[in-house]
């Protein structure tokens, strides 16, 4: 796992799915887009939501809402696919249903789990971070695209 | 081994380019040609010269000796000392294969054992004479390698110096590297050479610092006058005892001898990493959905944005090819290796064979050109040992003794077209149709209807190639069906035409590129779909009602017959979405059924989908790799639209789908009506708009006019133009067909279609060309009213226009039915004819008439038709195969059921002779083809009264 600057300051770009708040490092993501027309592919795992064209390269887009089994996405006008760096994994990127604030986090503010507690759902996610007033839990990107083949049932047994 | 590991097979790369051309020019060096020699040897030189180099520098140590043995054959060639004789060249030929395979295992190309070699290669050459002053200076300047160290040297002649000076400084100078080692070389004779640059970059400037060139020079002169012959600024000339003791440890050679030849050779060349250009070409394809939107904004009244939007567009279009372009590579990259190739077998089987090659200019996506190589090879392999005779037979024959292989490129119509002819002993269709019925891969009564050309194709089939006896009898066959393979996967095809004693012709038709592939938009379950056209045969529509139409249940898969071949059908929204449906939705649904017909090798199945879209060049883009499992699908590309689709694959689908195929490779020849052989017509390839590629029968048209768009008069809602003063109505694909609009062009084409009783002209904009193709229509093919039908030609889908159904729409609903009050009841007409073609157009005449048409292909099954049911006229064509015309006519009036039955025999045959044998015969009429106002007349004549239909 890529740790995200050790001991540190870290800037989060933070975003909703299920009304909670997730944040990932701001270093791995390539950019936010409004552009929520994705071609759905038949028989492709349940969390890919399909391809989505950006300037002419093809992303594949997950439904990250699934990924931490948090029930199943839905377009709004509020959706957001956040688009990861080539070094996270081949083009792709996930669906959220909302982005929010640049959040800083001191080094003091993050409480990383424990490699074997049962909130990590299968190891998607890393810690939790302490923002005024909400807690906001950090999502591993990295593990995002092997977790998508990865049969349901495996990722549920550990959350 | 040294230098870092992309850069050492960037050297590689260039290594083998340069090898590509030796074995050509090695060739080219045995026929005496005088003038173009001397440049060849140049050239041989300067490619093992840079090999030596590159190798040198990165310490490709065998590498290095064999390029420098070669070398040193070259340079005795150009000093014009040595003569090239046939052992020569098989040497370095050797030599050159040795390096190639070195280079394949780069990294452990020092661990080979290359001593055999050597030696041959050195004995090749003969004691190097005296290093003299006068010793010709070559015009790039060799770096020395270890070899020449150990050379043999006199001793006490020379002094040996060790210069050490700076080629910055030099080059400040004015003078620059390679001079100063040309210089050095006119002087003495250059030892050993090494040179200091900072890092590996061949290609980088000179660094502002040092650098410092260290050589060991041997001189007749003394240190003074050394010194001021070399006029340089030298930091330091040291003298060293001659003659050298000791052999050096082997230093790189001097690098700087090399990089300004590649310089100089490379300087309208560069390389560029595949990635990149595909990147180029998808950012050209973004451009062009810009440009579309761009196009769309700007309101139509603004001359100025208008204009603007103009330019983009063209620059766009420009762009994408250009883009495109940069993938292409001439196919002589790939023609180079066969000349070698067909040398090494002609002396390996005794023969003689000259290989001729032919538009290698002709580019190729790099992609098809390698997957090019292994078929080529084959069919040239072939050749050589198969269809060249060996050169006793040869005489026999009357033919000159040395065989000759033609191997040719050339555009065609964005296609290019591969031959590979040979004068050769030529493949007997007899022997391979006997062949063909011994193994049984076709019913004799399908092979007694194939043309030869056809019966040629077979010997593509799997089975029959691996008969062993076939390859002795008819000489050909081994393999051929994996050419045949890698050639489908390519979306190319492959004729062979024979002539028994003369020789044989294998042409190849592929894409330019795979990079772009033509492919059909489908929708399923409200979703475009792409699917590649050299997947799909044709299009059918199954329109309920049809007898056609009906969907048969064999177990749980759905089949419907076409051509009397029962073909299984799958659904893509099931495939997609797992849609269940009625079993029959086509039987009950009033709605169409479309149906793509898919092929998958030799079996196909037909795709149904809920709509067909258009036709689409589209950019193919690898699937991301979380999605590599899902085998249905091919690629994914980017719409018009800028959404992102999904390119279906057949294999996968009929996988997916376990289709049950009903029987392998071979039509059921038990089926109603037969299995149709599809039958070659000449046909013209044009275009209206620019999408749809349309044909018309050569035999149709009675001649094609150049009219000037101003010429065309419009009255009313018509138009007109006069040919040969006649006003001519002018029939408008888009009107009537509902194809893309045709481009405004100051001059048009008319085609006149033949046997028309009323001046019709259909316009066209450009004609493609003209092509044999096999048409195999459905009857119940996709079909647009005024449509004969649609097949696939050169890899694009083809629309077969009916010309007397359009001159029909065209005049409008008035002229409809002209001769004819609508028939009181169904009239039952036999349609006995053999050509599919016919059989179609002619069916299409009666049944746009009202009446119902029952088919047979041949006399025979005419008759057994005929005891089916009744029937109240027959029409008949006469040259068919099993029973013609005249025995079925004879036969069909020996039964006195139908002895009143009407007889109307339609023909090509016309000569009064031909008449009165009809009549004789048994006919009652006698009409020729392709008129077919005078035929409907005739039947409507021959028909009886409305009341009585003669009972049989």
């Amino acid at each position: 796992m890529h740790d995200s600057a050790a001991g540190g300051e870290q800037l989060c770009c933070t975003f909703r799915l299920a009304g909670r708040l997730f944040g990932v490092d701001v270093r791995a993501v390539k950019e936010v887009n409004t552009r929520t027309a994705v071609t759905p592919v038949p028989h492709a795992a349940p969390s890919i939501v399909g391809l989505v064209n950006l300037r002419g390269q093809l992303h594949l887009v997950l439904d990250l809402r699934r990924l931490l089994h948090l029930g199943e996405s839905a377009v709004t006008p509020d959706s957001r696919l956040v688009i990861f760096k080539p070094a996270v994994g081949e083009s792709f990127g996930v669906l959220v249903d909302a982005v929010g604030d640049m959040v800083r986090l001191g080094a003091g503010q993050v409480e990383r789990y424990a490699a074997d507690a049962p909130a990590r759902a299968g190891g998607l996610l890393v810690g939790v971070g302490q923002t005024e007033g909400e807690l906001m839990v950090l999502v591993d990107p990295y593990q995002l695209l092997d977790a998508v083949n990865r049969p349901a049932a495996q990722a549920r047994g550990a959350s | 081994m040294s230098g870092p590991r992309p850069l050492i097979y960037e050297f590689v790369g260039e290594a083998k380019e340069h090898l590509a051309n030796v074995s050509d020019d090695l060739l080219a060096l045995e026929q005496p040609q005088g003038e173009s020699s001397r440049y060849r040897i140049d050239r041989l030189f300067r490619a093992l010269h840079s090999v030596k180099g590159g190798a040198g520098f990165f310490g490709c140590r065998r590498v290095e000796e064999l390029a420098h043995a070669m070398e040193a054959v070259f340079e005795r060639m150009r000093q014009g000392t040595f003569a090239v004789e046939s052992g020569t060249t098989d040497a370095l030929l050797a030599g050159a294969d040795r390096i190639l395979t070195l280079l394949d295992d780069v990294e452990h190309s020092n661990d080979a054992d290359v001593s055999a070699i050597l030696d041959r290669l050195r004995r090749l050459v003969p004691p190097e004479p005296l290093p003299s002053p006068s010793l010709p200076v070559p015009a790039t300047a060799p770096a020395p390698s270890s070899d020449e160290v150990r050379a043999p040297r006199p001793a006490g002649q020379e002094f040996v110096y060790r210069v050490r000076l700076d080629l910055a400084d030099c080059h400040r100078h004015g003078q620059a590297p390679v001079a100063v080692v040309r210089r050095v070389q006119e002087i003495g004779t250059l030892l050993d050479a090494r040179i200091d640059v900072p890092g590996g970059d061949l290609y980088a400037p000179l660094p502002a610092g040092p650098v410092w060139l260290e050589a060991r020079v041997a001189v007749a002169l003394s240190p003074a006058p050394f010194h001021e012959a070399l006029g340089l600024p030298v930091a330091e000339v040291i003298v060293i005892e001659a003659p050298p003791a000791a052999v050096p440890a082997p230093a790189p050679p001097a690098p700087t001898a090399v990089p300004p030849t590649l310089a100089n050779e490379r300087a309208s060349s560069i390389r560029i990493p595949v990635p990149l250009v595909d990147r180029l070409m998808t950012l050209a394809g973004e451009l062009v959905l810009v440009r579309n939107q761009v196009v769309r904004v700007i309101a139509p009244g603004d001359p100025a944005l208008g204009t603007l939007a103009q330019r983009l567009d063209a620059v766009t279009s420009d762009l994408q090819d250009a883009a495109m372009r940069m993938r292409m590579q001439p196919v002589g990259n790939l023609f180079g290796k066969f000349p070698r190739m067909v040398r090494d077998l002609a002396r390996q089987l005794g023969k003689r064979i000259d290989l001729e090659v032919l538009g290698t200019e002709a580019e190729l996506d790099k992609t098809i050109l390698e997957a090019l190589s292994d078929p080529l090879t084959h069919l040239i392999r072939n050749a050589c040992d198969h269809g060249i005779e060996p050169a006793e037979q040869r005489r026999r024959a009357g033919k000159p003794e040395e065989g000759r292989i033609v191997l040719s490129a050339r555009h065609l119509g964005g296609r290019i077209r591969i031959e590979v002819r040979d004068d050769g002993r030529g493949i007997d269709a007899a022997v391979v149709r006997r062949k063909a019925l011994e193994q049984g891969l076709r019913p004799p009564a399908e092979l007694a209807r194939l043309g030869d050309r056809e019966v040629l194709s077979l010997i593509l089939m799997p089975g029959f190639s691996t008969a062993q006896q076939v390859t002795d009898v008819s000489g050909r066959g081994v393999g051929m069906d994996v050419v045949k393979t890698n050639l489908d996967q390519l979306g190319g095809t492959l004729e062979i035409d024979s002539a028994p004693g003369r020789g044989t012709v294998f042409t190849l038709h592929l894409p330019l590129t795979l990079a772009i592939i033509p492919c059909l938009l489908v929708s399923g379950g409200g979703r475009t779909y792409a699917i590649s056209q050299k997947d799909v045969e044709e299009l059918v529509c199954l329109r309920p009602g049809q007898a056609q139409a009906r969907i048969e249940l064999a177990y749980d898969q759905e089949m419907v017959r076409l051509r009397g071949r029962l073909m299984p059908l799958v659904r893509l929204s099931r495939v997609l979405y797992g849609d269940a449906g009625g079993e029959h939705p086509a039987n009950g649904s009033a709605a169409p059924l479309h149906v793509a017909v898919v092929k998958v090798g030799s079996r196909r199945f037909g795709l149904v989908v809920d709509d067909i879209l258009d036709t689409e060049e589209i950019v193919v883009k690898p699937l991301h790799a979380a999605l590599k499992a899902l085998p249905i699908y091919s690629g994914a590309t980017v719409l018009g639209d800028g959404r992102a689709a999904l390119i279906l694959a057949a294999e996968g689908i009929a996988r997916h789908a376990s289709v049950a195929w009903e029987t392998a490779a071979q039509p059921d020849a038990d089926g109603p009506g037969g299995a149709t052989p599809a039958e070659s017509h000449t046909v013209l390839l044009f275009r209206y708009g620019p999408r749809e590629q349309l044909a018309v029968p050569l035999a149709l048209i009675r001649r094609i006019e150049t009219v000037e768009a101003g010429r065309i008069e419009r009255v009313g809602d018509r138009e007109f133009v006069a040919v040969e003063d006649v006003p001519t109505p002018v029939l408008r694909l888009d009107d009537l067909l509902g194809l893309s609009p045709c481009p405004d062009r100051p001059v048009m084409l008319l085609l006149l279609p033949k046997n028309l009783r009323r001046p019709l002209g259909v316009l066209l904009s450009e004609i493609i060309d003209t092509e044999t193709v096999l048409l195999d229509f459905s009857d119940a093919a996709y079909r647009a009213d005024g449509l004969l039908g649609s097949a696939l030609v050169r890899g694009q889908m083809t629309l077969f226009l009916d010309l007397y159904r359009l001159a029909d729409l065209a005049s409008g609903p008035e002229h409809l039915s002209p001769a004819l009050p609508a028939p009181a009841g169904r009239r039952r007409i036999l349609l006995v004819e053999d050509t599919q073609f016919f059989r179609r157009l002619v069916a299409g005449y009666l049944e746009s008439e009202g009446y119902e048409v029952v088919i047979a292909v041949h006399g025979a099954e005419g008759l057994e038709r005929l005891r089916d049911g009744p029937f109240d006229l027959v029409v008949s064509d006469i040259e068919m195969p099993v029973m013609d015309g005249w025995a079925f006519a004879r036969a069909v009036r020996g039964e006195p059921a139908f002895a009143r039955l009407p007889l109307l025999a339609l023909t090509t045959l016309n000569s009064p002779a031909d008449r009165d044998r009809a009549l004789a015969c048994g006919f009652d009429g006698y009409e020729v083809k392709l008129d077919r106002e005078r035929f409907l007349a005739a039947v409507a004549a021959l028909l009886p009264g409305p009341e009585v239909a003669s009972d049989a």
